[in-house]
């Protein structure tokens, strides 16, 4: 609801109880001035009893329990202003109403949105922890490939080789994170910018220690916006081949 | 005429009221319906993530 609609709503709103206000002033008005006419008949109908002519309003006689002429036109302005304004805080009402579910499914939407991001992290960090430790292992993991369906016998690749496609292995896990990350992005979640640069250190490709292992971020912090609330995710990973992060949401 | 009045009148101000009540009901179903879907959503995630 713009301020448009909430400054014209508020007119209406006000030019009603105006109305109303008016209404009930202008009817104690008429019912005093009807007050007024009755004692004076009655003062005037005392006079019958000495012979004097009676001056009497027709108006009084003609009143029989009902408010006459114009004075009835009072007291509709009184209920068309009361249904005026009941009626417009009736829409106003529902415009607030209808604002606040918006806000409340946005509300829910990105704080799924939230869940999601954090779980896609963690996947993140397990796989790129696993490949981590093979890297770590050296020599070691190539005897892994020998012992899974016996590919290492067959091809006996070298340890550089080996190496080199588990860091490729990395890239495309990495790759796999930021299309999730998109698709997020479709789906209307307000990413944080700190979510783009993810756990780990990169530049045109991942960031690399000595041994070959990709390089983590120690710690990250993203701040979640939603329409009612703001929550504050921190993670904090120590290690390169560690599988699991610490995660502390607020 | 009178009495056809005053029908008017109350027939006027029930819809008014009756129309505030049927919103709130309204509103009160969709948060519903939004906060049931939420649960059902939170542990479908729950499950597809759980490690």
């Amino acid at each position: 609801m713009g301020p448009v609609t909430t400054a014209l709503l508020a007119t209406v709103m006000l030019l009603g109880c105006a109305g109303a206000l008016r209404g009930a002033l202008q009817s104690l008005r008429a019912a005093d001035r009807w007050r007024a006419e009755v004692r004076q008949a009655a003062e005037d109908s005392k006079g019958r009893w000495r012979g004097q002519r009676l001056r009497t309003s027709p108006r009084v006689w003609r009143f029989e329990g009902k408010l006459v002429r114009d004075e009835r036109g009072s007291l509709e302005l009184w209920g068309v202003g009361l249904i005026l304004a009941l009626t417009s805080l009736l829409a106003l009402q529902a415009l607030i109403w209808r604002r606040r579910q918006a806000e409340v499914r946005d509300h829910f939407h990105q704080t799924l949105c939230l869940k999601e991001a954090i779980g896609e992290t963690r996947r993140l960090v397990v796989d790129m922890g696993a490949l981590n430790q093979a890297i770590l292992a050296g020599e070691t993991s190539t005897w892994a490939l020998t012992l899974l369906g016996g590919i290492g016998i067959a091809v006996r690749p070298s340890w550089e080789q080996v190496k080199k496609a588990l860091q490729l292995a990395q890239e495309v896990r990495w790759t796999a994170y930021s299309g999730e990350l998109v698709r997020l992005r479709v789906t209307r979640c307000r990413l944080p910018l700190e979510i783009w640069a993810g756990p780990y250190e990169r530049t045109w490709a991942l960031v690399r220690t000595p041994d070959g292992r990709a390089k983590n971020r120690p710690s990250g912090t993203w701040v979640w916006t939603t329409p009612l609330s703001q929550y504050r995710v921190r993670w904090e990973l120590t290690r390169p081949q560690d599988r699991r992060a610490r995660w502390v949401v607020l | 005429m009178n009495a056809l009045h005053a029908a008017l009148w109350t027939l006027a101000f029930s819809t008014v009221v009756v129309g505030l009540i049927s919103v709130h009901r309204q509103n009160t179903h969709h948060m519903r319906e939004q906060i049931q879907r939420f649960e059902a959503r939170w542990h479908q995630l729950e499950a597809r993530y759980e490690t």
